[in-house]
């Protein structure tokens, strides 16, 4: 492009950012003016950010982004797949968190794992095994994983395991187990540990020898019809659920295990309107591990949460959590509970957020925005603010409510502290109690420190490059 | 405490709406539980558990809702029961307002506007530098208006934009005409065939009005701030404009007005001009090297305007306008109070040793929290009304300008506070001169004649260009007769 071309000769359009005056007297000329409403940016630190090092970075890591193709290929033991993973290994949700700080109810998935594993035989002897400190506690995002609420997967059950055939790198997370008692809400009763059982002596080996015969489902169209059909895979699943189970089940039908097993496959699978959650969660997780790791790059590409802190990593700075406090949803709360009843924060089901899907594609699902008293306008007015702070659109996951626009995908640390936006996320509630499960669902915001960090840490590296070069003035 | 319930047989409400309802009814006085449910088994246990589940709902079936509610009195639960059926009987407006807030930054902003090609920052200096980063991200080029941005941000900034054809305009620039647009502050003036780079806001409004008054007109009026030519900003934007007028076709003739520059950028700069093969003018105040030979040295922000347009092939490019003459010497000295920076330095230099004290309300001080003079002149009109009752000083010299962006009528005001200083001279026995110059042009919305005439009703004498009102006040202290 000649230089000059992009202006002399051109049709002046102009982005006014201050004094409205100015803006005015072009009106009145009949240019056109687009007025950002500025206020001022929540970090000085954002001056340094905006860099063509970081431009560049963001281009590639966006490109990773939406260039990934999940297809769920198999489902196998955690001990087989999940890399680094140990007999005595338990990994949980959002960034790292000993057994001492950890929550009710991730205490309680910790115990109900334990038992599972069979590495203890009674709740007390589980918690004493808990804090003995031989026991490996890590994020299920430093091998790959992802897993709801408290997150908590360890070597016998069965996982899924999600590939990203444009990179090929492969994420996990385990089968979802419905909703009322489960082991991720922190229940731990003989029915709970006794599902987990079905689930890796039938359930896993049988979706594994489904998926291994038919060669993997395609979940990226998978979730872009879902989408179009009112589900924002978050907190509304019935769609992809519905649409998943469609195509594994003549294939289930068709295996080779007892008519009773089968059917109670087919049944659970059912009358679980969250069973595709972990699978999408999975798909969001091998796209943005795609697009982590690129120098510079200010993408956001985890946001978790462990019911005590809230954490990001981002692309260009490595394997570094930035985190704050977990706040508390605000939302709607099934009968008998209440805000009292909630525990903070938890999961890593933000991911599906961070893949530009959750809250960010509400604009699709405007049942979920019920949940905060709010109107299908509203669910227009949270997935429009996105587009403030994301880097691009969706290219397969659109929406028709916007005329078919992509949804806003790949969070800029650099836009949220300019802008003061912080993403959103669609979640449900957790009792602060072990055991009692899903009190209720709502919306909840990340904490702007853990962004602010980031920020800070991404200047650094460039002040550091800068001076290592001599290339700063 | 009582709890009392209604059983609504087969009527089927989504869940979500029941958690509202709930929610709602709640929260009504007196009310210390509620909950709206189908009553499942799962939920009737649910009920139970919570002491919702009074006789009446015991027996209620999944397909039939249960409203609960315990509550300090009888009176108070069956009240809040009403109310639960009334949230639910309500038809809730689906007409939600088609919110389309508006973006919330420059990248979001550009975002919503294809071809978008420029920013125009104009934001409190300490966030300005940010912005104009976030601009060049997203691909534009720069009008920063803001001031109070360090020297090394605007290298870096100008470096940046540079590496990637991107042009910045400022920091701490008044004014630019891109495209026969005005940016900030500028005045109307036809398009034309002289191309203009300056490192001075009120510089390039003063010779792009002059040259629209003689007649011609103008294809481009670069800003590229108050700096680019100092040492250590090198001229950066100033050479990108003038490689830009060197290749631009409707640019004939290449103007370059600057305020004081550093000799060593100044040279640089003019070598570059020169090398255009266009014909150039130079107004670069304390720089005294030669110039190569196609460019033109011109002493005065006048003498750019009529030099660029005698290039043009014009033979006597004339001014309109009566200055009037000196006659005999008036005590005090000259005080120039200015809105304009390079307005103020010009006439500095020409009134010498004549003047008192010059003052750019434009300048930092000036504007720190406040808007520039050229949109509020008050603290301007204000020293002009204490001037009369100052004995030191014999002239006042002021400038008014006019354009987009500008007060919408600055001669008003400033004639009044000339009335006023006039009369409090008065009232010391003493005369009191006021010479101005307004920069502007027939097409500006406050129209130069008009203004020009409320400045002369107010006993101003109003010059055609800066230079001779500066001329004329320093003449009227020092005696010399006019021409």
């Amino acid at each position: 492009m000649a230089a000059e071309g992009g202006l002399f000769g051109a049709e002046l359009r102009v982005i006014n950012a201050g004094v409205d005056l100015f803006a005015d007297a072009l009106g009145a000329r009949g240019v056109e003016v687009s007025r950002v409403d500025w206020r001022p940016p929540v970090s000085d630190t954002v001056a340094a950010l905006w860099r063509d090092e970081v431009d560049a970075a963001n281009r590639e890591a966006l490109r990773r982004l939406g260039a990934a193709q999940p297809v769920l290929v198999d489902v196998r033991p955690a001990l087989e797949v999940v890399p680094g993973m140990t007999p005595t290994t338990l990994l949980h949700a959002g960034p790292p968190l000993p057994w001492a700080r950890m929550s009710g109810p991730v205490r309680g998935a910790v115990i109900g794992a334990l038992l599972y594993e069979r590495l203890a035989e009674t709740q007390e002897e589980a918690e004493r095994l808990a804090g003995s400190g031989t026991l490996t506690f890590d994020p299920c995002h430093h091998h790959a994983a992802v897993g709801p609420m408290a997150g908590i997967t360890t070597a016998r059950m069965p996982v899924l395991v999600m590939e990203n055939r444009a990179g090929g790198n492969r994420s996990y997370s385990t089968l979802n187990e419905g909703l009322g008692r489960a082991l991720r809400y922190g229940a731990f009763a003989a029915d709970v540990i006794e599902r987990l059982r079905w689930f890796e002596t039938v359930l896993g080996p049988a979706l594994g020898e489904v998926l291994r015969r038919i060669g993997g489902v395609d979940i990226r169209s998978l979730i872009a019809q879902a989408v179009q059909m009112g589900d924002e895979c978050h907190n509304r699943n019935r769609a992809a659920s519905a649409l998943l189970i469609k195509t594994l089940a003549p294939h289930v039908a068709a295996l080779d295990i007892p008519a009773v097993e089968r059917e109670r496959i087919l049944a659970f699978a059912a009358g679980n309107d969250h069973f595709f959650l972990n699978v999408g969660m999975a798909a969001c997780k091998v796209a943005l591990d795609a697009a982590h790791g690129v120098r510079w790059s200010s993408l956001v590409t985890v946001m978790a949460r462990n019911g005590t802190e809230f954490g990001i990593r981002v692309s260009g700075l490595g394997d570094r959590w930035f985190t704050g406090p977990s706040g508390t949803p605000v939302g709607l709360y099934f009968a008998g509970f209440s805000g009292e009843d909630a525990n903070p924060d938890m999961g890593d089901s933000a991911i599906t957020e961070t893949a530009g899907l959750g809250a960010f594609a509400m604009a699709g699902a405007p049942a979920i925005v019920q949940f905060v008293g709010g109107t299908p306008a509203d669910a227009l007015g949270y997935t429009r603010r996105m587009y403030e702070i994301t880097l691009g659109e969706s290219e397969a996951y659109r929406l028709p409510a916007l005329d078919f626009r992509g949804t806003p995908t790949g969070i800029d640390v650099r836009l949220v502290l300019q802008t003061g936006i912080l993403p959103q996320i669609n979640t449900g509630i957790a009792h602060r109690l072990a055991g009692i499960g899903q009190i209720g669902a709502g919306l909840v915001n990340p904490p702007m420190a853990c962004f602010e960090a980031a920020g800070r840490a991404l200047a650094a590296e460039l002040a550091g490059a800068d001076r290592g070069s001599g290339s700063g003035t | 405490m009582v709890t009392r319930a209604r059983v609504r047989p087969d009527a089927f409400v989504d869940s979500v709406a029941l958690m509202q309802a709930s929610e709602r009814v709640r929260v009504l006085p007196g009310v210390r539980a509620a909950a709206l449910v189908m009553g499942t088994e799962l939920n009737r246990r649910l009920l139970a558990e919570a002491h919702l589940l009074p006789a009446e709902a015991e027996r209620a079936g999944a397909a039939d809702l249960v409203i609960a509610v315990r509550a300090e009195s009888a009176a108070v639960a069956e009240a809040a029961l009403g109310q639960a059926e009334a949230f639910l009987a309500a038809r809730r407006s689906d007409q939600g307002p088609e919110r389309s807030s508006p973006p919330r930054s420059i990248v979001g902003a550009a975002r919503r506007l294809p071809g978008a090609n420029v920013a125009l920052v104009s934001v409190p200096g300490a966030h300005a530098t940010a912005e104009a980063h976030q601009a060049l991200s997203a691909g534009l080029h720069v009008f920063l208006f803001s001031d109070g941005v360090p020297l090394a941000d605007e290298i870096r900034l100008k470096r940046r934009a540079q590496a990637r054809g991107l042009l910045v305009m400022g920091p701490e620039c008044g004014t630019s005409l891109v495209n026969g647009v005005g940016l900030g502050f500028a005045n109307r003036v036809r398009r034309g065939h002289v191309g203009l780079v300056a490192a001075s806001g009120t510089g390039l409004q003063e010779v792009t009005s002059l040259i629209h008054r003689l007649g011609a007109g103008i294809s481009q009026g670069i800003g590229t701030g108050g700096r680019d030519l100092h040492e250590a900003v090198g001229g950066l934007s100033t050479l990108q404009a003038l490689s830009w007028l060197g290749r631009d076709p409707e640019t004939r003739v290449i103007g370059l007005v600057s305020k004081a520059p550093s000799a060593a950028v100044a040279a640089r700069v003019l070598e570059v001009a020169g090398a255009t093969g266009k014909p150039v003018v130079a107004y670069l105040p304390g720089f005294h090297g030669a110039p190569p030979a196609s460019v033109l040295s011109v002493a005065t922000l006048e003498a750019a305007a009529v030099g660029c347009v005698r290039m043009l092939g014009r033979k006597r490019p004339r001014l309109d306008g009566r200055s009037g003459r000196a006659g005999r010497p008036r005590t005090g000295q000259v005080l120039g109070l200015f809105t304009g920076g390079t307005l103020c330095d010009e006439a500095r230099a020409i009134v010498g040793d004549a003047a008192r004290e010059f003052v750019d309300f434009g300048a930092d001080d000036y504007t720190r929290g406040r808007p520039h003079p050229i949109i509020d002149p008050s603290l301007r009109s204000a020293a002009v009304a204490c001037a009369g009752g100052d004995r030191r000083v014999g002239v006042v010299l002021v400038d008014v300008i006019l354009g987009a962006g500008a007060h919408p009528d600055p001669a008003g005001p400033l004639a009044a506070a000339i009335g006023e200083a006039r009369v409090r001279a008065r009232r010391v026995h003493r005369t009191l001169e006021v010479v101005a110059h307004v920069v502007g042009t027939d097409e500006d919305p406050q129209g130069l004649a008009d203004q020009e005439r409320k400045l002369q009703k107010a006993g101003a004498r109003v010059c055609p260009t800066n230079r001779l009102a500066a001329e004329l006040a320093r003449d009227l202290v020092r005696g010399r007769r006019g021409r």
